[in-house]
């Protein structure tokens, strides 16, 4: 385990690790200030650059620009009160009023040095769990596995926005997706009507490009808000004061960052959640709960502390089951096949160099990303607008380039405009995208685990594998849980409203 | 119901309707491959059928709201038991008239948002990609006031300069194509 360890960290001993980590966190903090702009959009146009590269520079290049938009978008809802990803809403609830009373600098110096803190956090209880999970993941079989796979999808579409039958749906359509092409157990052609072009099936990172980076184009050129203005007051207060609060609420850093990593291991929740979740605890735990949404530097330590230890939880599951947490790890995992690695637990035993590789990584970006927050922070806190004009025609281009680049095919760039469009509908009729692509990522593991279960195990593996059998009966508790809340609650409702509506007739009598 | 929530009601009927007939279609062409290839999609794609049956059903029978499931609100309920939201209250989605107008103007931009990007595909195919680009660029930043156009053309040049360096020159890739190559030059 020790030589694994260290032969990670001899793998980004390099200067093109560094050159790239560095290009990559610059290049997804732009992307997180840039609101609309979040960090899937940031890896999928990253992913076409990856193929070819060795593993250590394409990760440090991913991981680093994922890191750093998480930040990035943090920086927007600080300073603007618009969050640049979903996952930074808590920051504007006591970051925005603080850059209002001049305290712009010190807010992002707090939320740069939690992030920091968090994502080191983050990268330690990684390395600390791979022991322990390795023997687990070992004892478990492909009908396990199986389970595991349809766990996580059901888990993220209950997860998901809107109508958890739609979010079952997409996931339907992305594994449908992915069966396009020439099946690698039987060699059968399926869904390819005949095309040459869909033999190789539907490339992951043209429908990734397509499905977040075009789709949120669009949505940005229909939303039509293209400037966004602040007034700049007067700095009161400096970064290194940030730098202090943080310290000085090590405890909170700590307990935020443990609650994102729990979030980041459970698959679906996401960083939104666990940003918020912090806030709350940060708001519980506060000294002073009475001066939160007004201001409270905890307010903004607290989600970013989270926000930064969620990436390395959310490896945990990627890696060692081969089940992407949500749509940010699902392009990593892409990556890692697009560079001949199956995530899974062959990671654990004959890549665990890689593992490691990966911990550094992120502890690495973290960092990187936190000094980096520092040194331009100052100059951040004066930036009075941000216009959204330039950006649409700027990441088209960059897409359709991109999809075009990844195997040299114009076809693929049609593919990536349709996967744009379909992308764009998907969110409008809240058809939830990151099961979609979920579904896509794990649509092989599903059906070769199915295959392999039926053949070692027959056509009742589930009965004859009672672990297996378990997890179809938490599958299918968790999928109708909130079915049948959600109808106790209609029910109590109505009841509310029928003890109310005689009440109200008395007062109108 | 008000003319606009069955509207919206309708479109989303269509959606479901459309994703079904895709599933229905992946069963149907499922038949035509052998056991062992048609074994998962089939059971996937029957999956997505019943899925979405009960979706249709539910929700043209019940409210939109109870077919939404907030799992977060359910982990938090009794957190969230003490500050439940009412009828009215600050906060609570209230449909107006005048949202029928807005629904109406948001059509028209998202039918431009995709006729955008159909637009900028077209031209990428014909002329290729950094024509295209320089082209869409240019008209793009001087119609949305962006800059003016000299300004617009010089952000054009400067971006497809960019793009000629990493992608032609550092990557390789060959980015001199387009319906019009191969078109005869003794015909231009």
């Amino acid at each position: 385990m020790l030589d694994a360890l260290t032969a990670g960290l001899g793998l980004l001993l390099s200067w093109d690790v560094l050159i790239y980590a560095t290009l990559g966190i610059v290049y997804g903090i732009v992307i997180g200030i840039l609101p609309g702009l979040g960090g899937i959009v940031a890896l999928a146009l990253l992913l076409p650059f990856t193929w070819g590269m060795e593993f250590a520079p394409a990760m440090s290049l991913l991981l680093g620009a994922h890191i750093a938009t998480i930040w990035g978008s943090s920086v927007t809802s600080i300073l603007f009160r618009v969050p640049g990803a979903a996952k930074s809403v808590a920051l504007i609830f006591d970051g925005y009023p603080m850059t209002v009373r001049g305290e712009a600098s010190r807010a992002l110096g707090a939320s740069a040095m939690a992030a920091l803190l968090g994502g080191v956090i983050g990268a330690v209880f990684l390395a600390a769990a791979i022991p322990i999970t390795r023997p687990v993941m070992l004892a478990f079989g492909p009908a396990e596995y199986l389970m595991f796979a349809l766990w996580g999808l059901t888990i993220i579409a209950a997860f998901s926005d809107g109508s958890l039958l739609k979010g079952l749906a997409a996931a339907v359509l992305g594994l449908l997706t992915a069966f396009i092409g020439m099946d690698i157990v039987t060699a059968t052609p399926r869904f390819t009507f005949g095309s040459i072009h869909l033999m190789d099936g539907v490339s992951f990172p043209v429908a990734m490009i397509g499905m977040f980076a075009i789709a949120e184009m669009i949505k940005l050129f229909v939303r039509g808000r293209s400037l966004i203005q602040r007034d700049v007051n007067a700095q009161t207060s400096s970064v290194l004061d940030g730098v202090r609060d943080t310290m000085k609420h090590w405890g909170l850093v700590v307990r935020s960052s443990l609650l994102g990593l729990w979030i980041g291991v459970l698959p679906g929740i996401g960083g939104s959640v666990g940003s918020i979740a912090a806030y709350a605890q940060a708001l519980r735990t506060s000294k002073h709960p009475e001066t939160f949404g007004k201001g409270n530097v905890e307010g903004v330590i607290a989600p970013d502390a989270t926000l930064g230890a969620n990436e390395g939880g959310g490896l945990l599951p990627t890696l060692a089951l081969g089940i992407p947490g949500g749509e940010g790890m699902a392009l990593i995992l892409v990556a890692f096949v697009g560079l001949g690695i199956v995530p899974g637990p062959t990671m654990m035993t004959d890549h665990l160099d890689l593992v490691f590789a990966l911990v550094w990584i992120v502890a690495l970006g973290s960092i990187i990303t936190g000094v980096i927050g520092l040194c331009v922070s100052p100059f951040l806190a004066k930036v009075p607008s941000l216009n959204n004009n330039i950006i649409i025609p700027l990441i088209l281009s960059i897409c359709f380039i991109g999809a075009y680049a990844d195997r040299g095919l114009v076809s693929d760039v049609v593919v990536a405009v349709a996967f744009g469009i379909i992308g764009f509908l998907m969110d409008k009729f809240q058809f939830s995208r990151a099961t979609f692509v979920i579904g896509m990522v794990l649509a092989l593991m599903i059906e070769r685990n199915f295959h392999l279960s039926l053949s070692l195990y027959g056509p009742w593996f589930i009965v004859e594998r009672p672990v297996a059998l378990g997890m179809l009966v938490a599958i299918i508790v968790t999928t109708a849980w909130p079915f049948f809340s959600n109808r106790r609650r209609d029910r109590k409702l109505r009841g509310v409203v029928g003890t109310d509506t005689p009440a109200s007739g008395d007062r109108k009598s | 119901m008000t003319t606009t929530s069955a509207k919206a009601r309708a479109m989303d009927n269509i959606a479901v309707g459309v994703v079904l007939a895709i599933f229905l279609l992946a069963i149907y062409l499922s038949f035509g491959y052998g056991f062992r290839a048609r074994l998962v999609p089939i059971v996937v794609a029957s999956f997505g059928v019943i899925v979405l049956v009960a979706q249709l059903v539910l929700q043209n029978l019940k409210s939109g709201a109870s077919l939404d499931i907030n799992v977060l609100e359910l982990i938090s309920r009794g957190a969230a038991e003490e500050v439940e939201p009412v009828v009215g209250a600050p906060g609570a989605k209230v449909r107006t008239p005048e949202d029928g107008g807005a629904l109406g103007r948001k059509w028209v931009r998202e039918f431009l948002g995709i006729a955008l990007v159909l637009v900028f595909l077209g031209v990428f195919i014909v002329l290729g990609p950094l024509p295209a680009i320089f082209l869409f660029m240019a008209t793009y930043l001087a119609t949305s006031r962006y800059a003016g156009v000299l300004r617009a053309l010089a952000y054009a040049a400067a971006t497809v300069l960019a793009i000629h360096i990493v992608f032609t020159v550092w990557l390789g890739v060959d980015l001199d194509i387009g319906l019009v190559k191969i078109i005869p030059q003794d015909w231009l």
